[in-house]
């Protein structure tokens, strides 16, 4: 998996291409707490290149959410249909907004 | 194991490997390429493919303590779909019910959330556990033919 982390106006966005699971979720996990620790907006986790996710992705996602300073927001931004099928599955997408824009905010269901 | 003339109906593939979290993608991979020959939907192999993780991740993550240990996966594919097991012999599960329990809201521990997944990606779920023995996670997937969809049994499809 390959992460790449960068701003949009005040938004963090971290870039996260390849598999998420129980190997690569720890590195997942670390780029997101530096990505908050960083400052800034928005968390926004583009998924479009994630080809996987199982609960130890899942489990990264859920605590980066709980840990979320107030005024932040997690969003998911453009993950796979089979993705988004687990992220339903789990309820994650009615905890956390999902962009589904090409780019920019785009629309979200808050 | 003495099946005599079913062994020529079912593709049976053994792979045993070290109870390593870089593994859990190669049980993935294998699982998923011994299915292909199978009629499923993008969904359905993608559930499969998470099942495949959370039962190898149960065993890499808690099934050996830092000495480390084996994972087995057998796979048998047959026409009506395939079956996978995925054993260790590590530390066992005390309560395997409470474990299964399909509580998501138990998200902090990773044991809940992956069994309640493999219960929701799979048409059949077996756990098996003894404390100090191991545990043995066997479930079945099979193609489902959806009224409407497009089918997909096409000898020509060659994906």
């Amino acid at each position: 998996m390959r992460i790449e982390t960068g701003r949009e106006g005040d938004r963090v966005v971290v870039r996260a291409q390849g598999e998420i699971d129980v190997r690569t979720a720890p590195g997942l996990r670390r780029a997101l707490d530096e990505a908050v620790a960083a400052g800034g907006g928005d968390l926004v986790v583009d998924m479009a290149a994630v080809t996987f996710l199982d609960s130890s992705g899942l489990g990264v996602l859920l605590g980066r959410l709980r840990r979320m300073p107030p005024g932040r927001r997690l969003v998911l931004r453009r993950p796979r249909p089979t993705v988004r099928a687990l992220l339903d599955l789990a309820g994650v997408t009615r905890l956390v907004a999902v962009e589904d824009g090409e780019d920019g905010p785009g629309r979200n269901g808050g | 194991m003495g099946r005599g003339e079913m062994a020529a109906e079912v593709n049976r593939i053994d792979i045993r490997f070290p109870a390593r979290p870089e593994n859990v993608a190669v049980a993935r991979a294998a699982v998923a390429s011994a299915a292909s020959v199978l009629p499923f939907t993008l969904a359905e192999v993608e559930e499969l493919r998470i099942a495949v993780s959370e039962a190898v991740s149960n065993a890499v993550l808690h099934a050996y303590g830092p000495e480390g240990g084996e994972v087995e996966v057998a796979v048998e594919v047959d026409g009506g779909g395939v079956a996978v097991c995925v054993a260790d012999r590590g530390r066992g599960i005390a309560d395997v019910e409470r474990a299964r329990r399909p509580d998501f809201s138990t998200l902090e521990g990773h044991l809940g959330l992956g069994f309640a997944f493999l219960a929701a990606m799979t048409d059949e779920l077996e756990v098996a556990s003894e404390v100090g023995r191991g545990t043995r996670i066997r479930f079945v997937k099979r193609p489902q033919a959806e009224p409407g969809e497009e089918p997909s049994g096409d000898a020509a499809g060659g994906a």
